[in-house]
This record gives C-alpha cells, structure tokens and sequence, in this order.
C-alpha cells in the first residue's frame, strides 16, 4: 500500500481542504479578526443565496443584520475569545437573497501555527425545516393555552394511560392549586369523598370504552367551600386516528343544583299539601254523606212511619256543622290563592273594638274548649277602651287560628288570652300548656304547607298560620312564636297598630267582596 | 272474654264520624264502642268489660296513637290479634294500604253507607 500512495501523485493540501469544504452537507465557514469572512463553502451558498465571491472579505454583521438582531453576533466574539459556543433553532434572513429560515450553528476559535487566535470558524446546518414544524406546532400550542386559558370553563386533558397532564388556568384558579398538584390523579384529592368513587367508575368505564361521558361531583373550590361542577368528557384523537386520551370541559352547576333542590323540596310540599287537603275535605265529607245515606234509609225502610222530629234535628245539625267544616277549609284554600296572587283586601271599619272581637272569639270555642277541659281566659282591659280601624272579619280569623291552636295543641290544660296596648299598638298572646313545638320545627311554623311534623295527624291544613302572618303583615303588624318548648306549651303573640297602614287603600267594597261564595254564617 | 257478633269497636279522631258511623250502626242493631285514637282502642280491648268486638272500625290518621302504630300492638297481643279490622282512609292507595296491614277490608273516605253496613257485616268474625 505504501508503494501505490507513493506513486500517485502527491495531494496539495489546498486541493483537500477545498474538496472537504465542498462536499458537507453542512454549511462551514470562517471569519477572521476583523469579523470579515475568509471561508464559504457550498452549502453555505446552498442555505444563503450567496457565493463565495460574494462573501469573503465582507464584514459578517454589515453583510447580515439579523446577526446582530438575533443576538448571534455574541457567538462570534466568544469564538474570537477562545471558546466553543452552539447556538440552536436561530433564525435568519438574508438581504440581498430575501432567503429566511432556521439553523442550529457551532463555533469555534481559528488558530494559527503557534496557537493565537486569528479568527472562528462555524459548522451551521439548515434546520429550517424542522424549525418551521416545530414553531408551527408551537403556536398552535400557544394559542391553544391562550383559548383555554381565557375560557370560563375549567378545562383538562389526560393522556392514554388516562393520567391527567393538562389544566387550564381557570381550572387551576378554581382550586387555587398549582399544576404540579392537580397533574396525574392529583385533581381527585379536590373531589368530594361521596362523589369520589362513583366518579372514578364513571371515568374509567368511559375511557376503556372511548365514550363520551359526562358526570356531576362537588370539587372543592379555593375558598375551601365545595361546588356542584358538570365534568363532559371527550376522547380525542390524533390526526392519523390514534387514540391520545380525553379532554374535558367543566362549568360550576351549584346554583341550578340549589334550585333542583328546592323546586323538589316545593313540589314535596305541594304534595304533601294536597294530601292533607283531601283528607281534611274528606273527613267533614264522609260525617255529611252518610248523615244524609242514613235519613234516605230510614225512609226507605219505614216509609209508613213519620221520622222522629228528633232524629232529622240531630241529623240535620251534624249535617250543618260538617258543611260548616268544609266552607271554614275551602275558605281558607281560597285565601292561600287570595294571598299568593296579592289579592287579599282588607276591609277597614272606623271604631272597632277589638276587646269585643277577641271576647266572640273565645266565647265561640269555650264549648269546644270544654269538652277537653280546657278553660279559656281572656284578660283585657274594658271593652271600648281599644278602640280603633280595623279589618273586624280579618282580626277574629287571626284570632281564631290562634285559639284554636292553643285548644287543639293545648292537651286539655288551660288556655290564656292576654291583650295589651303600647300606645297605637295592640298586642294579643295566647299561651297553651300544651305539646309545644320542638326547635327544629320552629323555621318551618309560618310557611305555607308546613307544620311541625309530629303533629300531622293532628288535622287541619297546616295553613293557619301561615294564613295569619299574611294577613297580620297586610295589617302593617306582625305575629310570632313568643316562647315555647317541646312539652311546656307555647304563646304566640300579634301585634296589631290601630289604623291601616299608609299603602292600604280604604274603600270598603272592592270586587272582592263578591267573591266570597262561600260564607260561614 | 267473650266474643259478641254484634259488636263493633269504632276507632276515628273525628268526633262527628264516631258519632255518625256509631249511630247508623247502632240503628243496624249493632252495640258500638268507641275510641278517639289506637291507644284508647287498646285500653278499651284490655279492660275487657265491654266484651270482645267482633270488628274493629279503624282510622288511620290520628293523634296519640294512630291506626299503623294501634294493629302492629293488636297483632302482636295474641288475645287481640285475631279480631279482624276493617280500615278507613281518607286519603288514597287505600287498598294497598289495607292490604299491607293485613285488613279485612279498606274503605276510603267519603263511605257509602251501604257499602259501610255490607263490608261490616261481611267482615265481623
């Protein structure tokens, strides 16, 4: 071998540097001191549009700005002070070409036989396509982040092991956590304990099936308070059809959850209502029926025979009093629908005396009142002493409920009426020593449809008092539940002023009047 | 305690059914006790002066004791349990009701009286 080389012909060092420089592939050039190029190979023409010729002894920075734009112009100095620099992805432009794109480059110093510095030289490879895909990808990224960080719903994405890897920042604002804790399985710690399992069955059955899912849970927000969120989640693809996980869209659902909630809890009520109401209506309704079934089988039976007058009296009055039932309940149906549509007039009358209203009141139920014992006692000041414009009818209602409460609730002990006035006040208590009413039933007492619970099977609508407060706050007065406890009884108190309030119009006759179809007496 | 055909127990918190009820029963030739709510039905059975109803008359919505809590005591009381009861209700799924508690019969309110008297005289033991 060493015979063959010695033959041929020796090779000029200049000829291999040339030939070298020629067939990379890569750009190589060099530039001395003074930042003027001394070195252009092809392929640096091949990426710039200029020649060799065209480069050398041009000063590098005046020949192309950009580098002192981008920075690059850095590499060259530390290449000229002795180091080895790689710049990646730079940019470029050149002027007099109008040629742009990418490049990755590497730097060195250019030395000379006894190692002074005389220059640089650079390997600068084309990487603009690479460089354009990736910026591509980039801001499409980077406008994806924007989109989902500027939307109002929380937003995630996981990947094909089902792992979360994405949050948004409404998202990560929502739970006031960073990404770092919310990625993986992170997000869960934020889940309800309740919804938790249920969730994560949701989720998986979903994922291995690819299937669109969509799930309620309460997640804890950064106030520490827990909100009703809707999660919809997506599988989502790549372009050549692989599957690459889910992404999903949250929005915080907790007011419509409160509203489903109480719209349930009123639709209960009505229910319940109803219920009660057809067994009060039916109660009077089965006394009358067969009062009415028995007479007609009397006669039937004994046409020849003349009914004893006694007979047809006791029926005929145990006919009249359930009729009366049943007027006393519809009447009060009619003002729940008065009342809720804001049509419940009041009837003002000059020079009421209110003592005489409350003393009708408890003289029609001490009857009643006895036949469980019970005594009433009506404490007032002489009659005429209060004096003064009120709704009369309205007022012996108010009263009525609330002594007919005390009766029915007062377990047969005695019952006491007291009034007071408090200058153009007037206020009524009615004390029981009955059942009372436990605490908890106590928000529930004045709202229509309600009542204490464990008195449901004492009958009545459960509206009294709720039509009561109505009509005492129509008067510009009040009622309340003053004390009471769980086996010790309870007063109720009303306050009543002496004249209408300012908005209540004064005209006695309305079209109201002619609406009661139904009158007691 | 003797079993008397003609008996009947009418239990009912409403004082005009009682007395409604006990008087067209009572002009039927039946002897009629009565109770305001299941606890003074059990005291009635117990005493036991009255002699043993051959029907019991129940209600089912009443204070103290209702007509639910009174037949879970009457069935598990062996002297009682075997007294067959007919129910009223006033309001609705009155046969499944019935059924549930093992009555005889169940009468929804308002009642026909002669569906009342047919039913009783069918049911008493």
């Amino acid at each position: 071998m060493t015979d063959v080389l010695d033959r041929t012909t020796p090779i000029h060092p200049e000829q291999l540097t040339r030939s070298l420089l020629d067939v990379s592939v890569d750009g190589l050039m060099a530039f001395d001191r003074e930042l003027r190029y001394i070195a252009w190979n092809a392929a640096m023409e091949r990426i710039s549009g200029l020649s060799e010729a065209d480069v050398v002894g041009k000063r590098a920075f005046e020949l192309f700005p950009f580098l002192v734009e981008t920075g690059e112009e850095r590499c060259y100095h530390q290449a000229l002070a002795g180091e080895t620099v790689d710049s990646v992805a730079r940019p470029f432009f050149v002027i007099a070409t109008q040629r742009r794109g990418f490049y990755d480059a590497h730097y060195a110093p250019l030395r000379d036989d006894v190692g002074r510095i005389v220059g640089g030289v650079a390997v600068v490879r084309d990487t603009t396509d690479r460089d354009l895909t990736e910026a591509k990808v980039r801001e499409i990224e980077a406008r994806f982040q924007n989109m989902a960080d500027a939307s109002p719903v929380l937003l995630w994405m996981s990947g094909t092991d089902g792992l979360c890897t994405f949050f948004n920042q409404t998202w990560l604002t929502f739970t006031g956590r960073a990404l770092e804790d919310e990625w993986g399985v992170g997000w869960a710690e934020g889940v309800h304990f309740e919804d938790f399992q249920r969730c994560m069955d949701t989720y998986l059955a979903a994922f291995n099936a690819r299937k669109v899912f969509e799930m309620e849970y309460r997640l804890m927000r950064a106030d520490g308070e827990y909100r009703w969120i809707l999660d919809r989640g997506t599988p989502r693809y790549l372009p050549d059809g692989t599957f690459a996980g889910y992404i999903g869209s949250c929005v915080d659902i907790t007011e419509r959850k409160v509203l489903e909630v109480e719209l349930r809890e009123a639709v209960r009520a009505r229910d319940e209502f109803l219920s009660i109401a057809s067994h009060e209506l039916r109660t009077p309704l089965t006394s009358l029926q067969l009062q009415l079934e028995g007479l007609l089988r009397t006669l039937d039976r004994k046409p020849e025979q003349a009914l004893s007058s006694g007979r047809i009296a006791s029926s005929a009055t145990m006919a009249k009093t359930q009729s009366l039932r049943l007027v006393t309940l519809v009447n009060q149906l009619l003002d729940v629908s008065r009342i809720a549509a804001g049509r419940l007039v009041l009837e003002y009358e000059d020079d009421v005396d209110i003592a005489a209203v409350a003393e009708e009141v408890v003289d029609r139920y001490r009857a009643l009142a006895a036949q469980s014992g019970t005594v009433l006692t009506l404490r007032s000041p002489a009659k005429g002493v209060m004096r003064g414009a009120w709704d009369r009818s309205r007022v012996d209602q108010v009263l009525t409920n609330l002594v007919s409460n005390a009766v029915k609730y007062g377990a047969g002990k005695p019952v006491e009426i007291d009034m007071v006035t408090t200058g153009d006040l007037v206020r009524i208590r009615v004390t029981d020593q009955g059942i009372g009413i436990a605490p908890e039933a106590r928000a529930r007492l004045f709202q229509r449809f309600e009542r204490a619970k464990e008195t449901r099977n004492y009958g009545g609508l459960g509206l009294g008092l709720w039509i009561s407060r109505e009509i005492a706050h129509a008067m510009g007065g009040s009622i309340e539940l003053e004390q009471s406890a769980p086996g010790a009884g309870a007063t109720f108190a009303v306050d009543l002023p002496a004249r209408p309030p300012a908005h209540v119009a004064r005209s006695p006759i309305s079209e109201e009047s002619q609406e009661h179809a139904f009158t007691s007496e | 305690m003797t079993q008397d055909e003609r008996t009947v127990l009418l239990v009912d918190d409403d004082r005009a059914i009682r007395d409604t009820i006990g008087q067209l029963l009572e002009e039927e030739g039946y002897r009629v006790a009565v109770a305001a709510n299941g606890l003074e039905a059990l005291e009635h059975l117990r005493e036991g002066d009255g002699g043993r109803p051959s029907l019991i008359v129940l209600d089912l919505m009443m204070p103290v004791m209702d007509g639910w809590q009174f037949r879970e005591a009457q069935l598990r009381d062996p002297r009682l349990a075997s007294i067959p009861v007919v129910v009223l209700t006033a309001d609705g799924n009155t046969r499944q009701k019935g059924t549930r508690m093992g009555a005889a019969a169940a009468l929804q309110k308002p009642i026909a009286l002669e569906r009342l008297l047919a039913v009783v005289d069918a049911c008493r033991a």
